[in-house]
C-alpha cells in the first residue's frame, strides 16, 4: 500500500531514512523474538516436569490426608490443623528478562509444623501434613515459572505483531513509496524536457517567420 | 509475620491440610471465587493459588493480570480425578504464543 506522501525529493529522502530505521528495528524484533521463543521453550519443560511431579506427591498427600481424617473424628483434625504455629512469609524481587519484570520468590518460615498432641490424631496426619509443607517451596517455584512463562507469552505476542506489522506492512509499503516517487520525479523530469524542448521549437519558429 | 505473602483457596475438603503451613487459607464455594481473588489481591497477597476447578470462573482474573508481576494466580491439581485444566491452560497460552504445540509429547 502507498503511503500518502507527496512526491518530492525531500520526502524521499525521508523515507529512505525512515525505511532504514525500519528495516534496523525489524532485525532487532526479530532476535529478541527468537531469544524470547528460546527461553519459552526452555521453560515449557521445567514445568511440565514440575507440575507433574507437584500432582502426583499432592495426590499421596492428599491421600494420606484423607486417611487420617476418616480415623479421627473432624473436630479432631480441625484442632489440630489449626494448632500450628508455622508461618510463612515470602520476599520478593524481581529479575529482569529482556525487560520484563519477572518475579523470584524467597520464603522464610517460622515455627513448627506439628503443633497438636499425638493422642487424638492419627499417624497418616503427619505423614500427610509433612508431604505437604515440603511441598510448598515446591508450589513457590512453579508459581514463579508460569508467571515467567505468562509474561513471556504475552511479550511473544506483542513482539510477533510488531515484527509482522514492519515486515509486511510498513517496510514493503516504505519500498512502494519510494518506487513511487522516483518513478514520478523522473516522470516530471521527462515532462519538463519535452517542453522546453517544444517551447524552443516555438520559440525559433516565431523568429524564422518574423 | 505470616500473611500477606501467600494465599490458598479452593473448596474445603480439598485444601484443609494447606492451614497446617502457615498459608492463608480460605474456603469458597462454586461462584464465589471472583470476588474472593479481587479482596485477596486487595489486600495485598502476592500468590494466590487456587485449586483446578475454579480455572473456568477466574478466567477473567487470570486475563486481567496476565501482564502483571504481581499477583500470581496459580492453579493447583486437586488430586481428585484426572482434571488437566490447569496444563490445559498453558498448553493454550503457549499455542497462542508461539504457534505451535509444544506441550504436545506430554498427551
Amino acid at each position: 500500500m502507498k503511503l500518502d506522501i507527496p512526491p518530492t525529493r525531500m520526502q524521499l529522502l525521508r523515507l529512505k531514512r525512515r525505511g532504514t530505521i525500519a528495516r534496523r528495528g525489524h532485525k532487532l524484533l526479530k532476535d529478541k523474538q527468537d531469544e524470547l521463543m528460546r527461553r519459552i521453550l526452555e521453560l515449557v519443560g521445567k514445568i511440565r516436569d514440575s507440575r507433574l511431579k507437584i500432582e502426583q506427591e499432592l495426590k499421596s498427600a492428599f491421600s494420606y490426608f484423607y486417611f487420617a481424617s476418616s480415623k479421627q473424628s473432624p473436630k479432631a483434625t480441625d484442632e489440630a490443623l489449626l494448632a500450628t504455629t508455622k508461618a510463612i512469609d515470602v520476599d520478593y524481587t524481581t529479575e529482569r528478562i529482556l525487560n520484563l519484570k519477572i518475579p523470584k520468590f524467597k520464603q522464610t518460615i517460622s515455627g513448627g509444623l506439628i503443633g497438636y498432641g499425638f493422642m487424638t490424631t492419627s499417624g497418616d496426619l503427619d505423614l500427610a501434613l509433612l508431604k505437604i509443607d515440603q511441598l510448598i517451596s515446591r508450589l513457590l517455584e512453579l508459581a514463579e515459572l508460569e508467571k515467567a512463562l505468562e509474561l513471556l507469552a504475552t511479550e511473544i505476542e506483542k513482539t510477533r505483531r510488531r515484527v509482522n506489522a514492519l515486515e509486511y506492512i510498513l517496510i514493503p509499503s516504505i519500498d512502494e513509496t519510494i518506487k513511487f516517487i522516483k518513478l514520478k520525479m523522473s516522470e516530471m523530469e521527462r515532462g519538463d524536457l519535452t517542453r522546453l524542448m517544444r517551447v524552443k521549437e516555438i520559440v525559433r519558429g516565431n523568429k524564422e517567420v518574423s | 509475620m505470616s500473611g500477606k505473602a501467600m494465599a490458598i483457596i479452593g473448596q474445603r475438603e480439598t485444601i484443609m491440610p494447606f492451614l497446617a503451613t502457615g498459608a492463608h487459607v480460605v474456603y469458597i464455594k462454586e461462584g464465589e471465587s471472583v470476588d474472593i481473588v479481587e479482596a485477596l489481591v486487595a489486600q495485598g497477597f502476592k500468590i494466590i493459588f487456587f485449586t483446578e476447578e475454579f480455572i473456568d470462573e477466574l478466567d477473567g482474573i487470570l486475563m486481567k493480570y496476565r501482564n502483571q508481576t504481581i499477583p500470581c494466580l496459580i492453579p493447583i491439581p486437586t488430586g481428585r480425578g484426572k482434571t488437566k485444566l490447569a496444563i490445559e491452560r498453558i498448553r493454550g497460552v503457549i499455542k497462542k504464543a508461539v504457534g505451535v504445540d509444544v506441550f504436545l509429547e506430554e498427551k
